[in-house]
């Protein structure tokens, strides 16, 4: 018997799902704790705030399990299906902000001296999102998908609905601004000229 | 499918740190938030499916509620006209028969023809 825990491969999805739509508990216990902090960190990374992903990422799911009982292993994997719906349900909340409050403004980061390893990452990783936070919506899918998540760029286009080469533009602008945002604060989270981290 | 990271960019080699420390460290849910997708899923779940009682294997053999409500109005039908038909058809029986003698009297004339005078 397949194993419904979290470390079953991604092909195992699919079976989960078919298992769920038959109205097996355990392969909903899994789907959850295999999908849940997938889309929950994507949503998280495109929204930067806690409670909105915690909103999308319920809403995406509870739109996989309504779609299980019809769900068509060839048409899709169920995390593209899934990476794509996040996807949306954030770009929609990003638009929504911006109608509501005009130009997002970025947080400015003001790193303090770093006693470890540890918050020295920490504080990378909070400047790298206030700094994804402002980009534009469709960059920052790409980068997010293509450099944290880890995609391919073919199936970041199905995501996005786009060609590879869009992705690859999209990716490539938007690694630029980053740079660009990040440039000033290098030097602060260890990453000036000639101080690299090891 | 998960492509593997290059260890540099090459629009600026120190923004793969900051991927590397994103990744290092992904935004975390809240077990609580997890339970609450544990409900959603199971609350959307249809219940398993259980063994079907001869009854129920019955009653979906006649095609469900709807099937055995149109056999029983059948039935009921059938009876009914199975008991009004007996009174009709002795009436109707009589009168064919009288028509039928009337109509093959002549038949009586060879009644009493032996097979010799045939």
């Amino acid at each position: 018997m397949m194993p419904l825990d979290a470390k079953t491969s991604p092909d195992d999805d699919a079976a989960l799902l078919v298992a769920f739509a038959a109205g097996d508990p355990h392969a909903a216990k899994a789907l959850v704790a295999r999908l849940g902090p997938m889309v929950f960190a994507m949503a998280h990374r495109m929204l930067g705030n806690r409670a909105e992903a915690e909103d999308v990422a319920q809403d995406a799911l509870v739109r996989l399990w309504k779609i299980a009982p019809d769900w068509d292993p060839d048409r899709a994997k169920v995390t593209t299906w899934l990476y794509r719906v996040t996807s949306n349900l954030c770009i929609d909340r990003l638009r929504k902000r911006q109608r509501f409050s005009g130009e997002e403004v970025p947080e400015q980061v003001d790193p303090q001296p770093l006693p470890d390893r540890r918050m020295q990452d920490d504080q990378r990783r909070d400047a790298l999102q206030t700094a994804l936070n402002a980009l534009p919506d469709r960059q920052r899918q790409a980068v997010v998908l293509r450099q944290i998540e880890g995609l391919a760029n073919p199936e970041i286009a199905k995501i996005m609905d786009t060609s590879v080469e869009a992705v690859e533009s999209l990716t490539s602008r938007g690694k630029r601004a980053l740079a660009k945002i990040l440039a000033p604060q290098k030097n602060a989270l260890g990453l000036g000229d000639g101080d690299e981290t090891p | 499918m998960v492509m593997k990271h290059p260890e540099h960019d090459d629009i600026d080699p120190n923004l793969e740190d900051f991927f590397q420390a994103a990744r290092a460290q992904p935004p975390l849910p809240r077990p609580a938030f997890m339970d609450t997708l544990v409900m959603d899923a199971l609350a959307q779940q249809r219940p398993a499916a259980r063994p079907a009682s001869v009854l129920a294997t019955l009653g979906q053999a006649l095609g469900g509620w709807f099937g055995g409500a149109g056999l029983a109005t059948a039935m009921a039908l059938g009876l009914m006209l199975g008991v009004n038909f007996g009174d009709a058809m002795g009436v109707g029986m009589a009168d064919v028969q009288e028509a039928a003698a009337d109509e093959f009297a002549w038949l009586d004339d060879f009644a009493e023809l032996t097979w010799e005078e045939f």
